[in-house]
């Protein structure tokens, strides 16, 4: 005789709703995954805005508050008199600190949420003050504006992966919980 | 893309997340509702399926169209974005009348298992009574509305990613509160006087106005957060606070007044039931039968199931398999001898373990039975005898394990994986050995004695989601033939001694396909069945016995688990460096003593004190009289999913960081065989190191996954023991802190920096 209980199921567990839970899983987990994500192309806050010959050009950051790791910077150029958005430029985005490291990415528009925007995608090696300097290039004519931007210490990373952390104890909370109601309701 | 229009016609952004959020909501739904119209087709009309899939639609609208883009840019977007979520989703979801077609939608085990004591918790249903409370409901909706429009907390959510997502999550679930007593969805149903309601609706009007003639009549910029960012269209900022305002009186109050001035009319008309030919209607009685799905099969559907049976198809697939091992040996031999730039750097080690463990958890081994070694071992059997039994003391998987010590030892003491010498001769070994033994026993005595892959493959696939076995056990009790076991006179049967209807789980079934084949009835299928569940009884086995009375394949599982954490953390800096501190220490000459002694201690001895001291452990708690050597054959098969999962993390890393090399090495390699028609390898793909910030994720993913697994299964076995009575957790805790001790070890294996194998920078 077996030592274990027979589940009398065991072999017949309705695998059509296995699947489905195994279907459920796997979106959930790509949902969950989904939702790590620690950049998005968003434009986030202004933190420069100036005008450059004839535009106005601001820049936008995210996350908030920018910080060592992946980051966003987002650009939009409107026409100074008219204040429409100039969506045929070229951008370029420079960064760099006082003797050390130079960061050079260009700007697109398709790397961008809002399509008004200038976006590129880029990770800052450590925290500190940055100096960015934003060239626009259109009609073969160039227009710079720089500024200092302060990026915060990386977040530690147990805050950036609580969830998948968070996610063994609250599944075993509510086991337990779940047991214990099952035990009661079979006693009551 | 260049006009203005265009680009806010494309700006949309779809997050995943919410999408696919979306996306089960709605198939859940669409499955209970289904079911749902069958019992009574007035009651869940198509009208509610519609009302349903309506209001996520608004909710996509409002969270991924360009709505959302322009929504920090234009305080009028913004308020649009806000309408959908609180007076236009809510109100079609909640006409869906959800509850019922939400939880029937769920697979019948998790509904009965794990929702079921949840909703019939009392304290939840007074929660839920408290919580759907007419007064509760206006109040609560009331009081966040307000407090989201604060200008501080309005600025935050359009400073924070995370705080709008929190600030759209409160408006709609508020919302869905706020109009569950107007729709009087289920299962609360009417509960107050439908004049109330009324009274209800118009006192919320009152707030709106009050808010929105706040916004309109206001001379300051309420949120200078507008006041900063570009304008895009010729609205100043205190223009377009005005806007917002009046679209919010306008409405809102139509949102409000309408439903109330539709209740009016139908009171007034002694009309208090809505009309059950509308098909949203209330009755309560319709009973929630659970059923059981019907056992799902590979090989019915369609094209993969006619794929599948065809006759020649396993022998197609080893075909190919045999070729890339040939090209592996060929390349190993005489192509470039650094890994990263040859085929047999590349492929077995980057490429093909990826693939098997992804195989393995979505669907079974098939790798086993795709497997290159078949054409050795029949050609085998041809050329010499193959007439002897494998020797009675033999018949274990003893053999096996220490071929996987030596194995893992080898690998990382002769780097194998950067080694395509190295690389061939062991595939050149695999098939002399698979030819010799299959030449001279019977059987597939290397596939179920000897093969480490073979075993590897085994025990992982312990926890696929399909299996080889009978679709109908009534017709095998009828059988007389037994041909899936005995074979017949154009097929064999099954050559590792699984008889079929004892057969259970995959633990030595190579996927052959044999049985498929043999059985004359036609009983016999790959079907599903939950991962794991097959660990948590110990039912007598065919060809296997009980696990319990299985201390081999205790140690093999033991030694495939451990394994899988030091195979990883062989590869991490740390540990690298703990070993070259070390050898210093002790002046010793070469780092193969610290490692052979580091390989007995993790993959041996430490296993062995471990589970005896946990099996002890659990004996003495769980207050049992089974001798500890048996709880560790049993508590053993507990720790697959957790040892899947390590290897899982470690293989997809190298798969998804190292795949782009297969391109310009196999270019390479065609180069050498004088084959420059493809162009030839731009070898910086080598140096490519995908940003990909989600697979730290899912590697933890995984292991929370595998942990979980092991837990559950953990639990099950020791509830098995002590049929849930007394001592069940005495029992269970060991091992259950053995689990805790490695999942906290695999946590930080997959912080830690990893070699980048296979690759240019090491």
């Amino acid at each position: 005789m077996d030592r274990f209980s027979t589940d009398a199921d065991a072999r017949n567990d309705g695998p059509l709703s296995v699947l489905h839970a195994l279907l459920f899983f796997v979106l959930a987990a790509v949902t969950l995954l989904a939702q790590s994500y620690p950049v998005r192309a968003d434009g986030g806050v202004v933190q420069i805005q100036r005008s450059a010959g004839p535009f106005i050009i601001t820049v936008f950051t995210a996350p908030i508050p920018l910080r060592a790791g992946p980051a966003e910077i987002s650009i939009m150029i409107q026409d100074n008199k008219n204040q429409n958005p100039v969506l045929d430029a070229k951008v370029a985005v420079m960064l760099g600190r006082d003797g050390g490291e130079t960061i050079k990415v260009e700007a697109r528009r398709e790397q961008s949420k809002n399509k008004l925007l200038y976006a590129a995608l880029l990770s800052f090696p450590e925290a500190g003050r940055w100096e960015i300097e934003v060239t626009v290039v259109k009609n073969f004519e160039e227009h710079k504006i720089t500024g200092v931007m302060t990026i915060a210490p990386p977040r530690y990373f147990l805050l950036t992966y609580w969830w998948a952390l968070a996610l063994p104890p609250v599944t075993i909370v509510l086991f337990v919980l779940n047991q214990w109601l099952k035990r009661r309701q079979k006693a009551g | 893309m260049n006009s203005f229009g265009e680009a806010i016609y494309q700006s949309w952004n779809v997050d995943r997340g919410v999408f696919i959020f979306l996306i089960l909501t709605a198939w859940c739904y669409a499955r209970g509702w289904r079911r749902l119209h069958r019992q009574s087709p007035q009651r869940f009309g198509v009208g509610r399926l519609v009302c349903f899939f309506a209001g996520l639609t608004v909710i996509f609208l409002a969270i991924a169209s360009p709505l959302d883009a322009f929504a920090s840019l234009l305080l009028i977007v913004h308020m649009t974005q806000h309408l959908l979520l609180t007076m236009v989703a809510p109100p079609l979801i909640l006409l869906g009348s959800p509850y019922l077609p939400l939880l029937r939608g769920l697979p019948p085990k998790v509904l009965k298992h794990g929702a079921g004591p949840f909703l019939a918790w009392p304290a939840l249903q007074r929660f839920g009574r408290f919580l759907t409370n007419p007064v509760v409901c206006w109040s609560t909706f009331v009081l966040v509305t307000v407090f989201w429009h604060l200008p501080v907390f309005y600025e935050l959510a359009l400073r924070s990613e995370f705080w709008h997502k929190v600030e759209h999550l409160c408006f709609f679930l508020f919302a869905i509160l706020f109009w569950w007593p107007v729709i009087q969805g289920e299962p609360v149903g009417i509960r107050w006087p439908r004049w109330t309601i009324i009274l209800y609706l118009f006192l919320a009007d009152l707030q709106n106005t009050a808010l929105s003639a706040f916004l309109c009549f206001s001379e300051r910029i309420i949120y200078p957060i507008y006041n900063s960012v570009p304008r895009i269209s010729r609205l100043t900022a205190l223009e377009d606070q005005i806007g917002a305002g009046a679209l919010m009186w306008f409405f809102g109050s139509r949102a409000y007044l309408i439903p109330a001035g539709l209740l009016t009319i139908v009171m007034l008309s002694s009309a208090h039931a809505v009309q059950p030919s509308s098909g949203f209607t209330h009755s309560r009685n319709v009973p929630l039968r659970l059923t059981r799905g019907k056992v799902w099969d590979l090989l019915s559907i369609p094209l993969v199931g006619a794929v599948l049976r065809w006759r020649h198809f396993r022998r197609a697939a080893q075909a190919i398999m045999f070729l890339l091992a040939m090209v592996v040996i060929a390349d190993g031999f005489f192509g470039h001898q650094m890994g990263s730039m040859n085929l047999a750097g590349v492929l077995p080690w980057t490429h093909w373990r990826g693939l098997v463990v992804i195989t393995m958890l979505v669907a079974g081994n098939f790798f086993c039975m795709a497997c290159p070694f078949m054409f050795a071992r029949d050609l085998g059997r041809l050329v010499l005898p193959a007439r002897w039994n494998w020797h009675r003391r033999l018949r274990s998987k003893w053999i096996a394990v220490v071929l996987l010590v030596l194995y893992l030892w080898a690998y990382e003491s002769f780097d194998l994986w950067d080694s395509p010498w190295w690389t061939a001769w062991i595939i050149v070994g695999y098939f002399v050995a698979s030819f010799v033994i299959d030449g001279l026993f019977k059987g597939a005595s290397f596939c179920k004695y000897v093969c480490p892959i073979g075993q590897f493959n085994f025990v992982q696939s312990l926890i696929s989601p399909l299996e080889v076995r009978v679709r109908d056990p009534d017709r095998c009790r009828s059988c007389t033939t037994y041909e899936c076991i005995r074979g017949n006179s154009t097929q064999r049967g099954c050559e590792l001694q699984l008889f079929q209807p004892k057969k259970e789980g995959n633990m030595d079934c190579t996927f052959c396909l044999d049985c498929i084949h043999a059985c004359p009835h036609n009983n016999v299928g790959i079907m599903a069945f939950v991962p794991a569940n097959q660990l948590t009884h110990d039912r007598y086995r065919s060809s296997l016995g009980r696990f319990s009375q299985r201390p081999d394949i205790a140690m093999l599982i033991l030694l495939l688990v451990f394994g899988a954490f030091v195979n990883a953390a062989e590869m991490l800096k740390p540990v690298i460096a703990w070993e070259e501190t070390l050898q210093a220490r002790f002046d010793l000459g070469s780092p193969r003593s610290i490692e052979i002694i580091f390989f007995i201690l993790s993959l041996l001895v430490l296993p062995l004190i471990l589970a005896v001291s946990c099996g002890m452990l659990s004996r003495f708690l769980g207050r049992i009289r089974i001798g500890w050597r048996e709880l560790i054959c049993s508590f053993a098969g507990a720790f697959v999913p957790l040892g899947f999962s390590m290897w899982g993390a470690h293989f997809v890393f190298h798969l998804l960081t190292g795949g782009y090399a297969i391109v310009p090495v196999t270019l390479r390699a065609a180069g050498d065989l004088g084959i420059s028609y493809f162009g030839t390898p731009d070898w910086s793909w080598l140096s490519l190191v995908p940003t990909l910030d989600w697979l730290l994720s899912l590697q933890l993913l995984l292991l929370d996954l595998g942990f979980l697994l092991t837990l559950y299964t953990g639990w099950r076995i020791a509830k098995g023991y002590r049929a849930g009575g007394k001592g069940t957790f005495g029992l269970f805790m060991p091992w259950a802190s053995l689990a805790i001790g490695l999942y906290i070890v695999g946590i930080w294996i997959v912080f830690q920096p990893m070699q980048m194998r296979g690759m240019m920078a090491h």
